[in-house]
């Protein structure tokens, strides 16, 4: 299958030069998301663009669809230089874009979110027979299996994601980026995708493929580019590639012995009753499925009372849904249980937030602006959400101006938010004060458990290091804590255990100390199943599974 | 609403006297469906239009009032036509109004729409009195209904003869007649033409329809300016077909039981039209068992809560099916 | 910078809002114009023709003429208080009740019911009639928010058909329960002296109930401001996903919004049939209630801007009777003025500075 291509004199289809894009974010220097990448592009090659969260990939992708322009540098489509204003200028170029979040319309046809916004159409009249015959037409030609009449709703997000593929090859595209597409993806799906792949390159088109999974590059990339920190550190061949190497690039570290990625040690969790009797979150068996490729797939672990468990995962793995059922919502099977001050465990699988919140789980939504926070509303309104209801805040239905204002006063002062004072609008607030006040407000309930999304995204250095901090302190006077994260970092930094999440499942557990981030990076993205032992054997063993 | 002649009862017995019904619902029901119709499309596209009932009323006023004041040249015949024209004129002004103030003002549509519902009241009974100098109603004035159309030659067959063209044989109103071909229409429109598969998928998913290059911004002008459209004909209807003056408020919440249609009909075409039939018939019982023995006041009780009663069992129903 | 705007807004909503009734005043004069034969002088009483006059008599003295009108103000006042305020509790919970007509009839038969067979003791029966009133009110209220809970129902259409169930059975009451067979036409018989107001000022129907407005607008504000209630109202209105997601009970919330709105209107009822009208006729008009949104929207649903909206709403009505008596212009013009002005002042921006700019674009391209 590595058939030796012959050099081409041809120019590269696209190519960036030295392409750079600097945000100015209000402070001094601004932010240099990319900083003088150089990218080539063949015709008929599948590239991967790999790095991981934050470095930079998804303001390429930006700036070569048309969404951002670049600071400096150029871009060459096919040796001349071009500036894209609009995706509609790309487009027109023959740039498709498949998104990483599906943007199909539910209640229609296949056939009619592939022609969606270009319909065939006489006088305004739709050609359903001409949009179907097109839609079945590039499904057969490069095995993109979807039923042309079948209603979105009713498929996959497997399903789905081709019909966002065949959509941009219908309307002309013939350089295809993905952006993170086997994030959703089941592992037969993501076969069946790379199949696909390999045939829309055999016929000439050139696909990139903007990941953090080292398995793609691994399994159906030709070449690749890696980029940390908005800067291009490694490229090649991915024949010649390795796991080891690629880790190491991504992460910066060398990475000593994969092997060690096939037998983590797991933290024992079923034995050693004595030492987990005193669990003060106890999660076992949660199963939750939605429509969606996001699922619960049986998760247990528990916490410890001064202890910090740090959930590590990409984002789409089922963290947003365990922070849902941990929050009070019911799922399908499984039970959560918090562990009393006398040692009896009370379970509030499905009670409800109300009951979880007086069971002494406290949440920080990952959500602020729509779950944590009424932007319109002052600081002090919100800071009391989680305790307006019980002295000294009001007395038998009536607030105390008084101690709420003390309250909100003290908390801006604790936490050293930036305010003008309690009245003010806390949408006003930037992101880092923001999560502050969220984060103050469910510490103010005094929980005995604390859940925290992303507790610092989008929130500068300083606001974050202090949060932490304030994590710490909890965890000091003996709270438990789930930490949901997706910054390795913060989870390696805060966590005394660590469990990733991939799938729905937990796929590894490690104590501090035992894992360092290229482990961690590597169990997150499913390197360590043992189908990913060497590079490119994955590859030939689907495409035999997958011939007909 | 005029009895059937005793010929026509002997003639046809029990399906006559049913038949008789349901062209009385059919007739009560027209203006809510327009009204329903022209509520689907916003709704489908977006932009819920609470306006419905201002519409209706400017519409019923301006379609009178042109006819009245219509210019001198136009031959008799063509003076309904012609009221009916300024009465869509009226109803896509307020419509546009009510548009550019969301759309481009970035007000908040229902508060647009509640408080063009009130100038629409008080600038009708304002403009009828200055104009007619009367404030109740136009009563005082002949004013021409838009036409009524029968097929003659059926006297053979008494029964499709009392279907198609009503009782004493004096044909249904021309928007009566429309009706059907206006539902075919738009389900010609949504489901089969370019433009109303854009117009659903900027209500159903913007973000989504953006992207694939769709101006969302102008299929929510469209599809707000057809409600208006719409709701105009029902509510030229009302004063030009269904009664034949302008009342002060003679819309009486017809817009809000359209609203009802919608949200009951589950932004189909089918249930929309089928809830609009549901309050038509109910209204009509309503007016026959006035005659009965009962307190009339009891009877106008039903349909209010028919409408709520419909609108919480169908709620009731949907929030058991999604679960909680 | 963001702070900045934050506070500037108060100052510059005010701006507008002037700025917004002045435009309205202008277009309604526009609008005269094209129908009356003086419209300057129509438009003039309107403006003024509420005010009562002061005028030197003949017997040496200082008199009030025209007190009667500016009672009709004062009274309006009142009932487009209560009301607005029935209005903007809900509200505040992003909850659009239209249901206050429906609400004031049900509260005035109810406080007519106490007042005709109340047996006991004087003093207690105004309390008592005032109490039956609001707890009407308040339930017919709560249903409309209890349907909107339990069943998702609209509750802009559900209020509106509580309405018309409402009128009907408050006339089928007066009809067949409470009818005086002395009346000339259809009504109750008038409620005894106990359980009415006493006129505050001579030929009005001015009472005690003047005070009503500010006292319900000033515990409104108590209650959306000082207490859990209102506390929850407010964040469930203003970010219902995370109310939800904070744990604050949303459907009591909901409920008990439109509970509190009613028993205000509720009020307002007692306020027509024990103040104004001392009796309760079958065919009290509907459209209170509507006028009482209207005031709700001219004051952007702030309890503090209620009373004076109202105020502005009746002054205008007032002026708008007189100039229909002495002019040729009829008085919806006034009802046309108010919608203008809430149209003017709900919209977020006035795009017209961008159309210039896009126009001068387009020219300088071409």
């Amino acid at each position: 299958m590595n058939v030796i291509k012959p050099v081409s004199t041809l120019p590269w289809r696209l190519e960036l030069r030295s392409v750079s894009k600097h945000y100015s974010n209000g402070t001094a220097n601004g932010v240099l998301a990319v900083d003088g990448v150089d990218l080539q592009l063949a015709r008929g090659e599948i590239h991967a663009l790999i790095g991981e969260n934050g470095a930079g990939k998804s303001t390429l992708m930006k700036m070569v669809y048309g969404l951002e322009q670049p600071s400096a540098g150029t871009i060459l489509l096919d040796g001349k230089a071009v500036r894209f204003n609009a995706p509609a200028t790309a487009i027109a170029a023959g740039i498709g874009l498949v998104p990483q979040h599906v943007q199909l319309i539910a209640s229609f046809s296949v056939a009619r979110n592939v022609v969606l916004g270009a319909e065939p159409a006489r006088l305004g009249w739709l050609r359903q027979a001409e949009a179907v015959r097109a839609t079945r037409d590039l499904s057969r030609r490069y095995g993109l299996e979807v039923d042309p009449l079948a209603l979105v709703a009713s498929l996959s997000l497997g399903e789905q994601q081709r019909v966002e593929v065949i959509k941009a090859l219908y309307r002309g595209a013939d350089l295809l980026m993905l952006d993170e597409p086997g994030a959703v993806l089941s592992q037969d799906e993501a076969v069946s995708l790379f199949c696909a792949l390999r045939a829309l390159a055999d016929a000439g088109l050139t696909v990139l493929l903007i990941t953090h999974k080292i398995s793609d590059v691994l399994d159906v990339a030709d070449r690749y580019t890696v980029l940390r920190a908005g800067r291009v550190v490694g490229s090649g061949v991915s024949a010649e590639a390795s796991a080891a190497g690629l880790a190491s690039l991504i992460v910066g570290q060398p990475v000593a012995n994969l092997n060690m990625l096939n037998t983590p040690a797991p933290v024992d969790t079923a034995g050693g009753t004595q030492a987990r009797a005193a669990a003060r979150l106890r999660v076992q068996q949660l199963v939750l499925r939605t429509g969606t490729a996001e699922c619960l797939d049986g998760v247990s672990f528990d916490v410890a009372p001064g202890e910090i468990l740090g959930i590590a995962g990409v984002e789409g793995n089922g963290q947003h849904l365990l922070a849902k059922v941990l929050s009070g919502h019911a799922p399908d099977a499984g039970s959560v249980g918090v562990g009393g001050v006398d040692g009896i465990e009370v379970d509030y699988t499905g009670a409800g937030v109300r009951a979880a919140l007086r069971c002494g789980v406290a949440v920080v939504p990952a959500d602020r602006l729509h779950d944590g926070a009424a932007p319109d509303l002052s600081i002090a309104d919100n800071a009391i959400a989680s305790t307006y209801a019980r002295a000294p805040l009001s007395l038998r239905g009536w607030l105390q101006p008084g101690a709420v204002d003390a309250a909100a006063r003290r908390m801006i002062a604790a936490f050293r938010v930036k305010a003008d004072g309690p009245q003010q609008a806390i949408g006003t607030l930037s992101g880092g004060n923001m999560q502050k006040i969220v984060l103050a407000r469910s510490l103010e309930s005094r929980p005995r458990v604390l859940v925290a999304c992303q507790p610092t995204r989008g929130v500068d250095i300083g606001a974050a290091t202090f949060l932490r901090d304030r994590l710490l302190a909890l965890r000091e006077a003996g709270a438990a804590i789930v930490l949901i994260s997706a910054d390795l970092d913060e989870v390696l930094l805060l966590s005394d255990r660590i469990a990733v999440m991939y799938r729905g499942r937990i796929a590894g557990h490690f104590r501090r100390g035992q894992a360092e981030a290229h482990t961690l990076a590597a169990c997150m993205t499913g390197a360590h199943s043992p189908a990913h032992a060497g590079p490119r054997h994955s590859h030939d063993a689907a495409l035999a599974k997958a011939a007909p | 609403m005029t009895m059937p002649t005793s010929m026509t009862l002997e003639l046809a017995g029990w399906a006559g006297t049913a038949l008789v019904v349901a062209l009385a619902v059919l007739r009560a029901a027209t203006p809510v469906m327009y009204a329903a119709l022209g509520g689907l499309l916003s709704e489908l596209s977006g932009s819920i239009n609470v306006a419905l009932e201002g519409i209706m009323l400017v519409a019923a006023f301006a379609g009178v009032i042109g006819a009245i004041h219509a210019p001198a040249q136009l031959p008799v015949e063509l003076l309904p036509w012609w009221g009916a024209a300024m009465g869509l004129a009226a109803a896509l002004l307020l419509a546009g109004v009510l548009a550019v103030l969301h759309l481009e003002c970035g007000a908040d549509l229902i508060v647009v729409g509640i408080a063009l519902n009130l100038l629409a009241g008080g600038l009708t009974i304002f403009l009828l009195a200055e104009l007619v100098g009367d404030k109740g109603s136009t009563a005082g004035i002949a004013t021409p209904p838009l036409p009524s159309l029968r097929i003659g030659g059926l006297a053979g067959l008494p029964l499709l003869d009392l279907l198609v063209n009503g009782e004493e044989g004096r044909g249904h109103h021309v928007l009566i007649w429309a009706a059907p071909f206006v539902v075919g229409a738009l389900w010609l429109f949504l489901c089969h033409t370019r433009a109303g598969a854009w117009l659903r998928a900027a209500g159903e998913n913007p973000a989504a329809a953006h992207a694939a290059g769709i101006p969302v911004k102008r299929m929510r002008y469209v599809a707000l300016l057809a409600s208006g459209a719409l709701a105009g004909l029902g509510g030229i209807y009302l004063s030009m077909g269904y009664l034949t003056l302008f009342q002060a408020d003679m819309t009486a919440g017809r817009g809000f039981l359209a609203l009802a249609a919608v949200f009951v009909g589950r932004r189909s075409l089918g249930g929309v039209g089928a809830a609009a039939l549901l309050f038509g018939a109910a209204a009509v019982a309503a007016t026959r068992l006035g005659t009965s023995t009962l307190p009339p006041q009891l009877v106008y009780m039903l349909p209010p809560a028919l409408t709520i009663a419909v609108l919480a069992l169908t709620g009731w129903r949907r929030r058991g099916r999604r679960g909680r | 910078m963001k702070a900045a705007m934050y506070s500037l807004l108060p100052r510059a909503r005010s701006m507008r809002l002037i700025a917004a009734i002045g435009v309205a005043l202008l277009a309604g004069l526009a609008l005269m114009a094209c129908v009356s034969s003086e419209p300057l002088r129509a438009w003039l009483i309107l403006l003024t023709g509420a005010l009562p006059e002061l005028r030197h008599g003949t017997d040496g003295a200082w008199h009030w003429h025209r007190l009667v009108r500016f009672g009709t103000v004062l009274e309006d006042t009142v009932n487009l208080s209560l009301l607005g305020l029935a209005v903007a509790i809900p509200f505040r919970a992003r909850q659009f009740s239209l249901g206050a007509d429906g609400q004031l009839f049900l509260g005035a038969l109810a406080g007519a019911v106490v007042a005709l067979y109340w047996p006991g003791p004087g003093w207690l029966a105004l309390l008592l009639c005032a109490a039956a009133a609001m707890l009407a009110g308040f339930l017919w209220g709560g249903a409309t928010g209890v349907l909107k809970q339990c069943c998702g129902a609209n509750e802009m259409v559900v209020s509106l058909m509580l309405n018309l169930i409402a009128i009907e059975f408050y006339r089928l009451v007066i009809l067949y329960c409470l009818r005086d067979p002395n009346a000339g036409f259809p009504a109750t018989a008038f409620f005894p002296d106990k359980a009415t107001f006493a006129p505050l000022l001579a030929q009005t129907n001015v009472t005690w109930m003047l005070v009503a407005a500010p006292l319900a607008a000033l515990a409104t504000a108590l209650l959306l401001g000082r207490t859990t209630l209102g506390y929850e109202i407010r964040v469930t209105g203003s970010a219902p996903d995370f109310a939800h997601a904070a744990g604050l009970p949303v459907g009591r919330a909901v409920v008990l919004s439109m509970a509190l709105g009613g028993a205000l209107a509720g009020l307002a009822g007692f306020h027509v049939g024990h103040a104004l009208l001392k009796r309760l006729p079958v065919d009290l008009t509907p459209g209170l209630g509507l006028e009482g949104l209207l005031v709700a929207l001219l004051a952007r649903h702030q309890p503090r801007s209620v009373v004076p909206a109202a105020f502005f709403y009746a002054w205008l009505r007032a002026g708008g009777q007189a100039m229909e008596r002495s002019t040729d212009v009829s008085r919806e013009i006034a009802l046309v003025i108010q919608a203008l002005v809430i149209l003017l002042v709900v919209a977020q921006r006035w795009p017209l500075a961008a159309w210039m700019r896009r126009l001068a674009a387009r020219r300088a391209h071409a």
